[in-house]
């Protein structure tokens, strides 16, 4: 929920999220190499890159999800590194959202559960929970699915649910992971339609990583990633 | 122009003649149509007068075809500066596109130095056809399409171009080393 | 694709399984050793059971009934007693002629000598045999060899006849023509006891090994669809398929197989030491052993049992190149355990309704039709129980619960199999304790001490003495003297009712210790008998129920685990496989207490339903049987409380043990999508 940060997190500048020479290898291979960047605001940004570039890893470095080996990240001025675990699920349940490219619903759980999920582990009463997913579900146009279990629907139904489920909190900040990759070209439109929309009307910060251009021209800038390393803006002539 | 910077791009390796020139650009940039003598020999001449190219000798009883053109100083900057000057992203210059992208790759340049610059200059144009289609109509919507497909497949492309020259270059390595 | 490529290649996909696959072979292995080895253990009690009875035979031997005038035999006087509470059993002995020498002694004892069991041997020699040796004069020439012996620790002893012993004139021997066994026919009846022993702990053990083996081979269920996809691909039939999953089963029961053995040797004290206690004495380890030719039918039968369950378990499966084709409809027959419930219900009432026009009929109707009525009960519980759980699931889904709930309850509604088999062992389990306990109940407050015995204080001590009055007063007044002893009321009524000459009873008052006990026991020597208050309190009632009960909860015990474990692997296995939704869940932001508690409550809700409807279907049961017994009905309603209480525990004990898992499974590496 985008409330006032009980914490009161020191001014961070324009600076949503900043990360600092990032480093993480995992057991064969690297994944990031010394990774710089900024994120503010509002702003929808694109992280491409070859496969096995890393920029899933960075993603989820950004998102708190994964520790780097060396080098921090600071989300609103405070370091994500520093916060406890328990600290650092409340603050994905209450100011992030996430969607996967496939296999992120609760399969037992109907599309319903699935996006009044984040609500009900927020505190909201159930009836209010589900009048609000069921909203969502609207504005994504998959209500007919809305009793139907995840392990039931269509992949481009599942992957608008998903993103309803990202949505129904009003992130501060959505993380997305190859969002259209399994999704035709109409589903995925509507999809990036919406996700730049809650960044436009509602300021929500959108980090997506993709490899396809065409979903890149969504974003307000790019970033591209080579080897774990950020490949340098090239200097128009 | 890109049939002028494409001979210069040819001349760059080493001196041809212009019967070499013709037979190598018909076979790598000509596609279904092969470029007429004329047009060739208006280029050499415009390139010439620039002081982009010279002759470096002439045989016995030539023609312009049976000249051997070399490449000169200024040539090999202009070509350096035009090669790696993306390419605007037009709609019906593919055909520049093409030939700068194979001209850069053949000449040993990083590939994805070229593919990171020429997508920046993809990206600018296709965000603000993203824009154009979020806010337009159908008839928008469906021309942006358009555009941006085919913008796409040229970033694709130019991807899938710089991984085999890179593959063929690695394996020229190993079996030379 | 060759067969025999085709198999290469399946077994080298299950090789390169790499850790999945070896702990499902390691845990079929476990379960399958498990279970042989308990049905080893049970086919060892009969032989057990048998060597027994023929110790006892050696011992007896063949006995002359006419004693007077035979020229070659070993006279024998039985000389029981009791010292410290155990039983000491001295036999005296004298040689007629050339007599037969008993079993493990080299030669008879003659006047003054001993053979003693090594038992006793060092209780004589010692200073706690003080008080003993008075009964048992001699010199000790000799120990008795285990073969001689009935148990490993028995006090018994070959005395050589002699005045010193004291025995009453009027006491004959038994003239002994020889120490092997009597010509019995058939021997001693089969014990029906131990068969029934042996055919419910088969059932018990077989049933949850083919759950376990149900259990081992659905783990990692997606892993194995592919690789059967893959050599569906590569042109492997659907037979080929089936006769590859079959392979993978024989290669964990061969493995079992020989695991078993040195498993079942090294559990063969503890088998033994259960049997003692089931049997009330106890027996050598060494006669504790299965006859061979079973064991090598056991060990041939389990891997084709095995490789049965497993190819019975893909019959409903279809393999196609795409991957797993779910399982042919398998329809929900809600309706078909209740009915069967009710059904058996209806027969026992009838039965007892109607008990007097049923006993009137041939001798085997009644017992099948109350056997059937129980066994449809029994059946249809545990169809209800399970039924119920899953309808108790969907139900509470709907009801907008928190989400730990939402998530258990929803999970059970999709897969409710692996609760299933808790729910049914748990609820069958509830319906026989009650039955069991019961019964147990009942033979307690029936079998009420007679009021003398009730009256006697523990520091009395009953003396009987076996021969006329008038000796016997002067015998009593004896007793008086000795240190320790109180007071001495004589009479001629036994505490437990009966009567005898006058002045045949003594009850000694006495200062409670242990010493004074013997001594008055040598004081009356052989002509009479000794015991305590408590003594003469077990004589009157009989512990054969407790036993009973006390096995059958040992039993249940057994079962409860091994479906726990069940319950655990499957458990962890379900998570495992559920390993991205759930990453993902914790990268949205779900706490790993809210998972942790779904499981829990996965287990609780099958659980709650299993303890309920068992125990409810087992005090009407209860019931129900002791009206066709013609008995007032006894309800155990504390002691099955306690029991299911206990049996909850262990589920549960055992489920907490699968929590850590759920912090292990979700790391956020599964999340990356290159």
């Amino acid at each position: 929920m985008q409330q006032a940060d009980p914490n009161g997190s020191r001014p961070a500048g324009d600076a949503l999220i900043r990360a600092t020479d990032l480093h993480k290898r995992f057991r064969a291979s690297v994944a990031l190499q010394g990774l710089s960047l900024e994120i503010r605001g509002g702003e929808v940004v694109a992280v491409l890159g070859p496969s096995g570039s890393g920029k899933s890893t960075l993603l989820l470095c950004l998102a708190g999800i994964i520790a780097p080996d060396s080098g921090e990240v600071a989300y609103r001025g405070r370091t994500l590194g520093g916060l406890s675990d328990t600290a650092l699920t409340r603050l994905r349940r209450d100011e992030f959202g996430f969607v996967f490219q496939f296999g992120q619903l609760v399969p037992e759980l109907t599309a319903i559960d699935n996006v009044a999920l984040p609500l009900r582990l927020a505190g909201l009463k159930g009836r209010d929970a589900e009048a609000r997913a069921r909203s969502w579900l609207e504005r994504l146009d998959v209500l007919d699915v809305a009793d139907k279990r995840a392990g039931d629907m269509s992949g481009g139904e599942a992957q608008r649910v998903a993103v309803a489920r990202a949505l129904v909190t009003g992130p501060r900040a959505l993380f997305a992971d190859e969002p259209t990759g399994s999704l035709d070209s109409l589903n995925g439109e509507m999809v990036m339609d919406l996700l730049v929309s809650a960044a436009r009307d509602n300021g929500t910060t959108v980090v997506l990583v993709t490899h396809e251009a065409r979903i890149a021209a969504y974003a307000d800038r790019e970033i591209v990633i080579r080897d774990g390393k950020l490949a340098p803006v090239p200097v128009p002539a | 122009m890109s049939l002028g910077h494409a001979l210069l791009g040819l001349l760059e390796d080493r001196p041809r003649h212009g019967y070499e020139l013709k037979r190598l650009y018909d076979d790598r940039f000509g596609g279904s149509q092969s470029v007429k003598f004329g047009q060739i020999y208006t280029t050499l001449a415009r390139l010439r007068r620039d002081d982009m190219i010279d002759i470096a000798a002439v045989e016995s009883g030539g023609g312009p075809d049976r000249k051997l053109y070399l490449i000169t100083p200024t040539g090999v900057a202009d070509l350096e500066r035009w090669l790696l000057e993306p390419e605007q992203p037009a709609m019906y210059a593919r055909k520049v596109l093409f030939t700068k992208v194979v001209l850069a790759l053949m000449s040993g340049r990083p590939a994805h130095e070229i593919l990171d610059a020429q997508r920046t200059a993809h990206l600018t144009r296709m965000r603000e056809l993203t824009e154009r289609k979020r806010s337009g109509d159908l008839t928008d919507a469906l021309a942006c399409d358009f555009e941006l497909f085919h913008l796409e497949a040229d970033l694709r492309w130019i991807e899938l171009a710089g991984d085999r020259v890179e593959r063929l270059r690695a394996d020229l390595t190993t079996s030379r080393g | 694709m060759t067969s025999l490529r085709l198999l290469g290649l399946g077994i080298k996909l299950s090789i390169a399984g790499g850790r999945t696959v070896i702990i499902r072979l390691v845990l079929m292995s476990i379960g399958l050793a498990t279970g042989v080895t308990l049905l080893l253990g049970a086919l060892s009690v009969p032989p057990a059971l048998s060597a027994y009875d023929l110790r006892e035979g050696v011992r007896y031997g063949t006995v002359d009934p006419g004693a007077h005038g035979v020229s070659n035999a070993t006279l024998r006087w039985w000389l029981g007693t009791t010292f410290e509470g155990r039983q000491v059993l001295p036999i005296a002995v004298e040689a007629v002629g050339q007599a037969p020498v008993p079993a493990g002694i080299p030669r008879l004892p003659v006047a003054g000598e001993i053979f003693a069991s090594p038992a006793l041997a060092s209780l004589l020699s010692s200073s706690d045999g003080e008080l003993l040796r008075p009964r048992v004069p001699g010199r000790i020439v000799g120990t008795i060899a285990p073969e001689g012996l009935l148990e490993p620790d028995e006090l018994v002893a070959y005395v050589g006849a002699s005045p010193d012993l004291h025995i009453p004139r009027i006491w004959e021997p038994e003239a002994v023509t020889s120490f092997a066994p009597a010509d019995r026919g058939q021997g001693s009846p089969v014990d029906l006891g131990a068969i029934v022993l042996l055919c419910v702990t088969v059932v018990a053990v077989l049933l949850p090994i083919a759950m376990f083996v149900l259990t081992a081979i659905r783990l990692s269920a997606s892993t194995r669809e592919a690789r059967f996809a893959a050599v569906r691909l590569a042109g492997g039939t659907q037979t080929q398929v089936r006769v590859l999953a079959a392979a993978e089963t024989a290669i964990a029961a061969v493995l079992c197989v020989v695991l078993s053995v040195p498993l079942f040797l090294l559990a063969r004290p503890a088998g033994n030491a259960i049997l003692s206690a089931v049997a009330g004495h106890p027996s050598f380890p060494s006669d504790f052993s299965p006859p061979v030719p079973a064991v090598i039918a056991l060990l041939l039968v389990v891997p084709v049992f095995a490789v049965g369950v497993a190819v019975l378990s893909m019959r409903r499966v279809i393999v196609s190149p795409l991957g797993i084709v779910r399982h042919a409809a398998r329809v929900r027959r809600g309706w078909f355990w209740p009915a069967a419930l009710v059904v058996g219900f209806l027969g026992l009432l009838l039965s007892s309704v109607g008990r007097d026009a049923l006993l009137e009929l041939s001798s085997p109707i009644p017992g099948v039709v109350i056997g059937a009525a129980l066994l449809l009960i029994l059946v249809g519980l545990a169809g209800t129980a399970q039924w119920l759980g899953w309808l108790g699931s969907r139900v509470i889904a709907r009801l907008r619960p928190w989400p730990s709930v939402l998530i258990g309850a929803r999970r059970l509604e999709a897969e409710p199999t692996s609760a299933n088999r808790v729910v049914m062992s748990v609820a069958v389990l509830m319906a026989l304790a009650a039955v069991a306990e019961g019964i147990f109940l009942s033979a307690t407050t029936y079998h009420s001490i007679p009021p003398g015995v009730a009256a006697l204080g523990s520091d009395e001590v009953v003396a009987h003495a076996y021969g006329n009055g008038d000796e016997n007063a002067e015998a009593w007044r004896s007793l008086e003297s000795l240190p320790g002893v109180r007071s001495l009321e004589v009479s001629s009524r036994l505490p437990d009712g009966g009567s005898c000459r006058r002045s045949c009873v003594a009850i000694v008052r006495t200062d409670g210790r242990p010493e004074t006990v013997e001594r008055i026991r040598n004081a009356v020597g052989w002509s009479g008998e000794v015991r305590t208050a408590e003594e003469v309190r077990k004589d009157s009632s009989s512990d054969e129920p407790a036993r009973m009960v006390q096995l059958l909860e040992l039993g249940m015990l057994l079962v409860l685990l091994v479906t726990a474990a069940n319950l655990l692997v499957s458990t962890v296995d379900g998570m495992m496989e559920r390993r991205r939704p759930l990453a993902v869940l914790s990268a949205i932001g779900v706490p790993t207490s809210v998972i942790r508690r779904s499981v829990l409550f996965q287990v609780a809700l099958p659980l709650a339903a299993a303890l309920t409807l068992g125990m409810s279907t087992g005090l009407v049961v209860t019931g129900l049987v002791f009206r066709i017994a013609k008995e007032p009905p006894v309800f155990p309603v504390a002691p099955l409380l306690l029991t299911g209480a206990a049996a909850a525990a262990t589920v549960l004990l055992v489920t907490m043990t699968a929590l850590p898992w759920v912090r292990i499974v979700r790391r956020p590496e599964f999340l990356r999508s290159e």
